[in-house]
């Protein structure tokens, strides 16, 4: 069955006869009926399996067949009987009853229990007033409801003021984002992408190691994983769903708060290894003045600076502490009920929608920056190799130090 | 069994033919090498690029050319494409592109120049890849194509002319009665019957004809009935280095076949690796039959005569490190002889990093000691052979390997380094304690 | 019949039909076992070599262990598979699929901590092992595009199952579904066959290497 290759024309000087023997085609005369009856029986096996099961399972999450049926559920007023599933249940509740059910059990006055032991737990969610307001106001319950944009903060109903949509941190962030967007485009028009400074040279220097590459674009692919489905939570609710609706936004909300939940960790882990990796050279020094002074050659003009430069110093410092402060605070929400406490909950959520805010703003900025903004960069992190007069244009310092070191690695492909 | 008669190879003309025509020939080359092996072995790479890790040629040259799987890649093409049903489905599918010209052309020194079919890489595949023998595969295809390095086409074409890189059956014989006369020793030569076997390389027959003279020495020695035979003397199998299969075939079955003619039991393989790995590991290509004949190293055979105490050598008294041909060691299962040799010859072993099984190659084996462009990569692995070398602090560079010793000589050559590399047998035939007077030239008539 | 409906029903059971007859077919051609020319004779035990190959490759081998790739390819490798073996065996909503689809499971599904440790560690595993797809230069020359794609498919598979972790939409499970079955599709004509070919490619050099008594 080796299919060989069809030539115009016979081949002339194919080889005639060869001493070398063929080793074979690789499925034998014998070998190809009897693979191919054996897969087909297979087939036909696993289809008519198959299609057995499937003809009378429906696509709604239900138990096995034969596996023992559903506990009864423990509200259960005495009277009404148990119902076998006759009806639709919203998916992925597991119960035999139906809402009106439940309603009907309540209505009789079912006793219920919670199973939250704590004292705080019998209070409402509002109520308490933020841990940084020292004095309490008196006017709290007596004040009318924010209207504006920025409400105050201050009161005891702070948490649900700031998860307010249409007044709290979905909309004010969804515009802080939309503004830091809007400078960058602004400067991208303004300003193009900064060019190297005499043009490349051809010749190119290491600036990162391979494991330094690895860690950042894992980070990357997470990062803009966490961003993304991090801010369809916490920006949807004023900015999605006006645009695609609820029921939509129901699904895209649910897959990105399991994502974001899992993705969590991972994204943990790897800003361990990034500040490992990326440590050195990311100290601050004396040189961060020039370059802050000299508005970092964004604005023209040359901004000498070592092997970081302040702004991508402030990068890595942001991405590690507030990154930790993520972290922690996302943890606090991954597990309410081992590690939260109300307060601490509520302070998390305002900690982890904040400083995701500031993070993101500097991630967009990176982006732009490492891509389109600056010419020579993204092959830098990408081989790890950059420019000469890329290096001396942005990197000077760390460029001579180099030089005089004798540490100049040259890439070679 | 092998069709002598066969017309010679087609090998001159094919650079003269259209590039289609070459093209398919390759692909017929590459297609007649795929079985069940080559589909494990390519099926299983996920690229992880570890073998990177274990080729000299990449170690000396960060190219990433060099990552050995990536010199199969044509090879891995046409298997893409043309093994049977399930390579249908991928053309139909548009998985499988087609392998150009151009790609062959592209890769003939990846596959020739930067690979020695070492097998080092084969230890580091975590999947237990041999990317050494789809080399040897894959160079079927390219020689057939006629995309093959102009000297090692020579070596190629002249072996299969005269059946030696070396010469004629006539030349041979003069030489053999010259290190007969220079040395006074009894060579038994084209006896038409005898136990052993014994095969030579060109360069023993060229110039290092004490090592000649004291095989003949030791075989006398030990009592066997052996003999050289000018019609099957050469072991080199410049068809086995070329992926001339025809070639491969007729060197080898001719070595098995005047073996079995004369009565021989036993072939002996001289100090070359892929002699040995051709006729020792490399025979079921041509034969169905298991073979009545045992087919051994020289390096094996004197191993074993040292160990039974039939061989004696006046100590030297100094330390040598062993540099592991790779077709001998790491492919053909020799380790421990060549150790046992140098302890019998009083030499204090001292082993190099790495050694054994996972020692560098020499950079000079598959033929590409032959191939003159190949030089500047060679030189730079022997660069760093020697100094494992002189990390060990020896006093003897040795091996047992003519295309090593020749690499290593041409390396030292090129980079001004001023040490002697020795054979074994070359060794030997200094050190050997024999009842008759030691080996020296004599006054040629 | 509505998308999931099709989805869940006749595209797997097409796609898995096809991912049998295939990953048989490949294993058929494979197992061939017809004799091609006499073997040599051996110099060592074949079968001990074989065994040697199939379980020595399971970790690094000296003088290698001294190679950062070598360590990050094993512990990432590592991770990225036992972490998708459990999922993909041991997850609750696999195991009610496979209990309900295929066959029973002697085993029970793993808790949903479990299940989250297993999937971070796999998606740790797998992002940084095809990060270095990219980045690693001689990774890069030797890639091909069956490689990114699997990578892709693979990581697409296993996010849309994590997105579908709450079970709450029909929609996030017939998406995780319809590329599985992609995959499942791919799987025969893709270095995705590595799933199986791993220990026969093993098995065959070290057999060989036992014939030459050599340590392979």
């Amino acid at each position: 069955m080796v299919i060989l290759p069809h030539v115009p024309g016979a081949h002339p000087a194919a080889p005639a006869s060869r001493t070398t023997r063929r080793s074979g085609p690789l499925l034998g005369r014998w070998l190809v009926p009897v693979g191919v009856i054996a897969a087909l029986l297979l087939a036909v096996l696993m289809l008519a399996s198959v299609s057995a099961q499937t003809v009378d399972a429906p696509v709604s999450v239900r138990p096995p067949e034969g596996a023992a049926p559903v506990a009864p559920p423990t509200v259960r007023a005495p009277g009404v009987p148990h119902r076998p599933l006759g009806f639709d249940a919203p998916e992925n509740t597991l119960g035999s009853r139906s809402d009106s059910d439940i309603w009907r059990v309540l209505r009789e006055g079912a006793a219920g229990t919670t199973a939250a032991p704590r004292p705080d737990d019998g209070m409402l969610i509002e109520g308490r007033r933020p841990p940084f307001v020292k004095t309490p106001r008196p006017e709290i319950f007596t004040r009318p409801p924010a209207t504006g944009l920025l409400s105050d903060f201050t009161r005891a109903d702070w948490w649900s003021r700031i998860r307010d949509a249409e007044t709290g941190l979905p909309r004010i962030g969804g515009y802080f984002l939309g503004v830091v967007l809007a400078v960058i485009v602004l400067f991208a028009f303004i300003r193009g992408p900064i060019p190297v400074e005499g043009g490349f040279s051809g010749r190119r220097i290491r600036r990162f190691r391979l494991s330094q590459r690895v860690v950042h674009w894992s980070i990357a692919i997470v990062f803009v994983l966490m961003a993304l489905t991090g801010l369809t939570l916490q920006l949807g609710r004023p900015f999605l769903i006006p645009l695609i609706g609820k029921e939509a936004f129901s699904v895209i909300a649910t897959a990105s708060m399991q994502a974001h939940n899992l993705f969590g960790p991972v994204l943990i882990v790897l800003l361990v290894l990034l500040f490992v990796t990326f440590l050195p050279g990311n100290f601050p020094s004396r040189a961060d003045i020039v370059w802050l002074i000299k508005g970092g050659g964004f604005f023209g003009g040359h901004a000498p600076a070592g092997r970081y430069n302040l702004g991508e110093k402030g990068w890595f410092w942001t991405a590690t502490l507030i990154g930790a402060v993520l972290g922690i605070t996302g943890i606090i929400m991954l597990f309410p009920d081992d590690l939260g406490t109300r307060a601490l909950l509520e302070i998390s959520v305002f900690l982890h929608g904040a400083g995701a805010l500031i993070v993101v703003a500097y991630l967009m900025g990176h982006i732009y920056l490492g891509t389109y903004g600056t010419e020579g960069t993204f092959e830098g992190m990408v081989t790890g190799c950059v420019d000469e007069n890329w290096a001396r244009t942005h990197h000077e310092l760390w460029l001579k130090e180099l030089e005089e070191r004798g540490k100049i690695e040259e890439c070679r492909e | 069994m092998s069709e002598q008669g066969a017309p010679t190879s087609t090998v001159s003309n094919v650079a003269d033919l259209p590039e289609e025509v070459r093209l398919a020939r390759a692909i017929d080359g590459f297609v007649a090498e795929f079985g069940p092996k080559t589909t494990a072995w390519l099926d299983s790479c996920i690229r992880c690029g570890l073998c990177a890790e274990a080729c000299h040629f990449h170690k000396v040259d960060p190219d990433p050319k060099y990552v050995p799987i990536n010199k199969i890649v044509p090879f891995e093409k046409a298997w893409k494409r043309h093994v049977g049903p399930v390579g249908l489905v991928r053309r139909m599918l548009g998985l499988a592109p087609r392998v150009t010209f151009e790609e062959l052309r592209e890769w003939e020194e990846l596959i020739y120049d930067s690979c020695t079919m070492c097998g080092r890489c084969t230890l580091v595949c975590p999947m237990g890849i041999d990317i050494a023998e789809l080399v040897h595969e894959a160079r079927h295809g390219l020689f057939e194509a006629g995309l093959v390095p102009s000297r090692l086409k020579e070596l190629d074409e002249k072996a299969h002319r005269l059946g030696s890189p070396f010469g004629t059956a006539e030349e041979m014989r003069a030489q053999v009665e010259r290190v007969v006369r220079e040395y006074g020793i009894d060579i038994p030569l084209d006896r038409d019957r005898a136990d052993v076997l014994v095969t030579v390389t060109p360069t023993e027959l060229e110039e290092k004809h004490e090592v000649l003279a004291a095989m003949a020495r030791i075989f006398n020695h030990l009592g066997w009935d052996w003999t050289l035979r000018s019609d099957a003397f050469e072991a080199h199998n410049f068809g086995y280095l070329s992926g001339d299969m025809e070639t491969q075939g007729k060197l080898t079955t001719r070595l098995i076949d005047t073996a079995r003619e004369i009565g021989a039991k036993m072939l002996v393989i001289p100090e070359c690796g892929h002699a040995w790995q051709a006729a020792r590991w490399e025979t079921w290509r041509w034969y169905d039959e298991p073979l009545d004949l045992e087919i051994r190293h020289v390096v094996e055979v004197l191993g074993m005569a040292v160990e039974e105490g039939r061989l004696r050598f006046e100590p030297l008294g100094k330390s040598a490190t062993f540099h592991d041909p790779c077709q001998q060691i790491r492919r053909g299962g020799l380790d421990r002889w060549p150790r046992v040799i140098m302890e019998a010859l009083g030499l204090e072993v001292r082993e190099m990093t790495p050694s054994h099984e996972t020692a560098y190659c020499c950079g000079g084996g598959g033929g590409v000691v032959a191939i003159l462009r190949a030089r500047e990569l060679r030189d730079k692995v022997f660069e760093m052979k020697a100094a494992q070398f002189e990390e060990t602090g020896a006093d003897l560079f040795l091996t047992s390997c003519d295309t090593c010793q020749l690499t290593f000589r041409r390396g030292a050559a090129d980079t001004g380094w001023d040490r002697q590399v020795d054979t074994l047998l070359q060794i030997m035939a200094r050190q050997l304690v024999s009842d008759q007077p030691p080996l020296e030239r004599q006054a040629a008539g | 019949m509505s998308l999931i409906e099709l989805i869940e029903g006749p595209l797997w059971t097409f796609s898995a039909t096809l991912f049998v007859i295939f990953v048989f077919w490949r294993l058929i051609s494979i197992l061939d076992l017809r004799r091609r020319g006499a073997s040599p004779k051996p110099q060592g035990s074949r079968l001990a070599g074989a065994l040697r190959a199939l379980l020595v490759r399971f970790v690094p081998r000296p003088p290698f262990t001294r190679s950062g790739r070598v360590w990050f390819t094993t512990v990432a490798g590592y991770a990225f598979h036992l972490g998708l073996f459990v999922l993909l065996l041991a997850a609750v909503p696999h195991v009610e699929f496979i209990e309900r689809r295929i066959a029973a499971l002697p085993w029970e599904p793993i808790s949903r901590t479990g299940f989250v440790i297993a999937a971070e560690i796999s998606f740790l595993g797998l992002i940084m092992l095809y990060t270095r797809r990219f980045v690693d230069p001689l990774v890069r020359r030797i890639n091909r595009p069956d490689d990114h794609v699997a990578s892709l498919l693979t990581f697409i598979v296993m996010l849309t199952g994590c997105m579908a972790l709450g079970r709450q939409s029909a929609f996030l499970r017939g998406l995780h579904m319809g590329f599985v079955e992609l995959w499942l599709i791919y799987f025969p004509f893709s270095s995705l066959m590595h799933t199986f070919t791993w220990p026969i490619s093993r098995l065959v050099t070290g057999w060989e290497a036992g014939r030459r008594a050599v340590r392979w």
